[in-house]
């Protein structure tokens, strides 16, 4: 059962009080207060080495606690990736991989799989195969919001590598069968998957995909265009 | 006693005279903090005509109904608004409320307080309105999906109060004069016409008249239209997501390697279109500002203004004549010269609200101020804000004013182009190498050639030193979100529906923003090939 001051300190961090939520994690040392404490030290100005080592050096001892051992290891990875000044990105995509692979069921360990792609997506010198083994990978991932985001890099990562548009399409529909696409982005996402389909001459599907846009966002500047378009397959 | 010790003496006496008389002063003022009354401040740069007076009366009948709150508002020059601003977060002096145009996503988070849940539920002075029921959120034109924060942090910290839109203003007088009962134009062929008969009537009468007032802010208002008249076609052809809306912003963006390049010739036909047009504001036009174009309006001197709705009450003010209005014609696809790049008029849906207050995070009172923001942007609220100031009103359901009518925003259009910068409040090196070469195009002997020739240099350069600029920002606002997913994902534990719905958000926002980031450096490592 979480501690009183393990909750104060989330609503402080997630309120951007952080020197509220260091003092409400300091009141405890389970691993969850550990991790609180190192997301709270890293999202303090300024960024130095000796910090994001005192972070990294929490989320190990946090590590230790199996209850948020995927949390910690994931945010470690997030270290090597993004809070170092100079990151390790071979590292951290090696990280991912592993927090991925020892924990296949938490949140942490399918999104650890999101940021595993990215990586190898920016360093890819051979993006069919590279594309291939992501795809396969990705199946195992059941976290809806872990599923989305997934999907979508894949969707994006078929247009910029030009390959073929069921490809892309077929990624942006199981991004939007995750039920978890929200604001822009999810208006974003019917429109590309009208636009695929329409391509396609899937005529049906095109038609269904631009009346949830408009339905949705009657006051998108595209939504005269995407009208156009329905007129036109109709 | 000598003469030297009644010199000191008569000094102390009146360095304590003037203690005591300051200290009277202080003690009878009524500061804030001793004040019955709640104070709430807001700042604005809206000097124009009519928007104090607007502002005003709003505060006035929300006093009215709160007889304990003391609305005060705080109108800046905009020349000095920036550092004003940065002045006051500095020193903690900044009030309640503050109008920005723009902030980023530090910005937000530092010095201000999200509204996400205030704008979930109703708003109490819709009460009696076909809005009574309706969340906040869904009482504006845009539904706030462009508030600050939206895309980047899923919260919202800006709340608008207008639409804004650009039209051009003529003098009817001066009009009649020269044009006779020539309609106002509805095609760009009509208006350049309309431009060559001012400007023969000028040399055959010996007159300084200008067809169109020109500053670089106007020069901004229509040139910059007209450019991405031009790109339109262009911006669906490199949008490779087939999204229908390549980013706007940055512009650098649409000019990544594998991207749009200077030599495209929807580029070249937007730069030939501003000379195009160009020529028919007073030459030097790009050395002016907004008041100068006003002014020489105001005073006869050009037939026409491009500029938004919120310069119609100082232009009606200024000028001594009746002021017409009308929608600025772009090229349609029948247009001979620039038809084949265009399709049509611009959608002016949501394109965004304007005057965006944020609630700042050392507000002594927020739920006071929230609640101003929320009566000010209610339908009898903004009625009254935009019936004082004539500007479009930005709630469901309350009508413009008739005055403005011409300013009612397009909504069937398609998306509007790309640009490579703005031509004025711009950021950046792209900005910056088209701002030094734009004379390049204007000039008497200039040409869309020569001003090419001129960017060239430092084009790429500056489109990479953009790029790595807003790739970094999108590190550091993406690094940020670590700690409130952390938060959020342990929070949610217990199936709080608002705490799911924030987890999930805040992944998607940050799974988004690394994933534009991982394609921005993959083409600036020469990875992408246009198709």
């Amino acid at each position: 059962v979480p501690g009183i001051a393990e909750d104060a300190g989330w609503k402080d961090l997630a309120g951007l009080r952080f020197d509220a939520a260091m003092a409400a994690f300091n009141a405890d040392s389970s691993g969850e207060a550990l991790i609180g404490e190192a997301l709270a030290i890293l999202s303090c100005p300024p960024r130095t080495e000796s910090r994001v080592d005192a972070a990294d050096h929490l989320l190990s001892e946090a590590a230790k606690d199996p209850s948020v051992a995927a949390a910690a290891e994931y945010f470690r990875a997030r270290i090597l990736q993004t809070h170092r000044i100079q990151p390790d990105l071979e590292k951290a995509r090696s990280a991912f991989d592993a927090v991925n692979r020892q924990f296949p069921q938490s949140i942490y360990g399918q999104m650890a799989l999101v940021k595993w792609a990215m990586l190898t997506a920016g360093d890819s010198a051979h993006p069919v195969r590279d594309f291939d083994l992501m795809a396969v990978r990705g199946e195992a991932l059941r976290d809806p919001d872990a599923v989305r985001d997934f999907h979508l890099f894949l969707a994006d990562a078929a247009a910029h590598w030009g390959l073929p548009p069921e490809t892309g399409l077929k990624h942006l529909r199981m991004a939007l069968d995750s039920g978890t696409l929200r604001g822009p982005q999810l208006g974003t996402t019917l429109v590309r998957i009208g636009e695929l389909s329409r391509e396609l001459g899937r005529k049906e599907d095109a038609l269904e995909a631009y009346g949830e846009f408009v339905r949705h966002f009657p006051r998108d500047e595209r939504t005269f265009t995407i009208r156009q378009r329905m007129e036109d397959l109709r | 006693m000598s003469f030297q010790k009644l010199a000191n003496a008569f000094g102390v006496m009146i360095l304590a005279g003037a203690f005591l008389w300051s200290a009277g002063v202080v003690l009878s003022r009524s500061p804030v903090g001793r004040s019955e009354k709640v104070q709430i401040r807001f700042a604005h740069w809206n000097l124009e005509s009519g928007l104090r007076e607007a502002f005003d009366a709003v505060a006035q009948e929300y006093m009215r109904i709160h007889p304990n709150v003391e609305i005060m508002q705080v109108p800046v020059p905009g020349r000095v608004y920036q550092t004003w601003t940065q002045t006051g977060f500095a020193g903690g002096t900044i009030p309640d409320l503050l109008v920005l145009g723009r902030a980023d996503d530090e910005l937000l988070t530092n010095h201000f307080l999200p509204l996400s849940e205030e704008v979930s539920k109703p708003n109490p002075y819709n009460a009696g309105t076909p809005l009574e029921k309706v969340p906040w959120r869904d009482t504006f034109l845009d539904g706030l999906s462009k508030s600050f924060g939206v895309d980047s942090l899923l919260e919202t910290y800006s709340i608008p109060i207008a639409a804004v839109t650009v039209r051009m203003y003529y003098n009817v007088p001066l009009w009649k004069q020269i044009l006779g009962d020539t309609p106002p134009p509805k095609t760009f062929s009509e208006f350049l016409e309309i431009c060559r008969r001012v400007q023969a009537f000028a040399k055959s009468h010996q007159d300084a008249i200008a067809p169109v007032s020109g500053s670089r802010f106007t020069g901004e208002m229509l040139l910059g239209r007209l450019f991405q008249s031009q790109t339109q076609k262009l911006a669906l052809r490199i949008d490779r997501g087939d999204t229908l809306a390549f980013p706007k912003s940055p512009t650098a963006s649409a000019f990544a390697p594998g991207f749009g390049t200077l030599d495209d010739p929807d580029i070249r036909d937007g730069y030939a279109i501003m000379r195009e047009v160009g020529q028919f504001m007073q030459p030097g036009f790009l050395e002016l500002d907004r008041d100068d174009a006003i002014l020489r309006f105001g005073q006869g001197r050009a037939l026409m203004i491009p500029t938004g709705v919120w310069d119609f009450g100082s232009i009606v003010e200024q000028s001594a004549f009746d002021i017409g209005v009308f929608e600025i014609p772009l090229p349609d696809s029948k247009d001979p010269v620039f038809g084949k790049n265009s399709l049509g008029p611009v959608s002016e849906a949501g394109a965004g609200l304007a005057v965006n207050f944020l609630l700042s995070s050392a507000s002594r009172h927020p739920e006071v101020a929230t609640d101003f923001l929320k009566f000010l942007t209610s339908q009898p609220g903004n009625a009254i804000f935009s019936s004082v100031s004539k500007w479009p009103p930005g709630i469901v359901g309350v009508e413009m004013p008739q005055e403005t009518l011409a300013f009612d925003p397009r909504v069937e259009g398609a998306t509007s182009g790309i640009s490579v910068a703005p031509m004025m409040y711009g950021v950046g090196d792209l900005y910056r190498v088209q701002a030094q070469n734009l004379h390049l195009l204007f000039g008497s002997a200039g040409s869309v050639e020569q001003l090419l020739e001129g960017m060239r240099p430092e084009f790429d350069m500056a489109v990479r030193s953009d790029l790595e600029r807003f790739v970094k920002t999108m590190d550091d606002s993406s690094r940020a979100l670590d700690a409130r997913i952390g938060a959020w994902e342990f929070l949610k534990r217990d199936g709080d529906p608002a705490a799911v719905a924030r987890a999930s958000g805040f992944w998607q926002a940050q799974n988004a923003q690394e994933s534009r980031a991982v394609w921005i450096r993959s083409a600036l490592a020469g990875k992408e090939v246009r198709p």
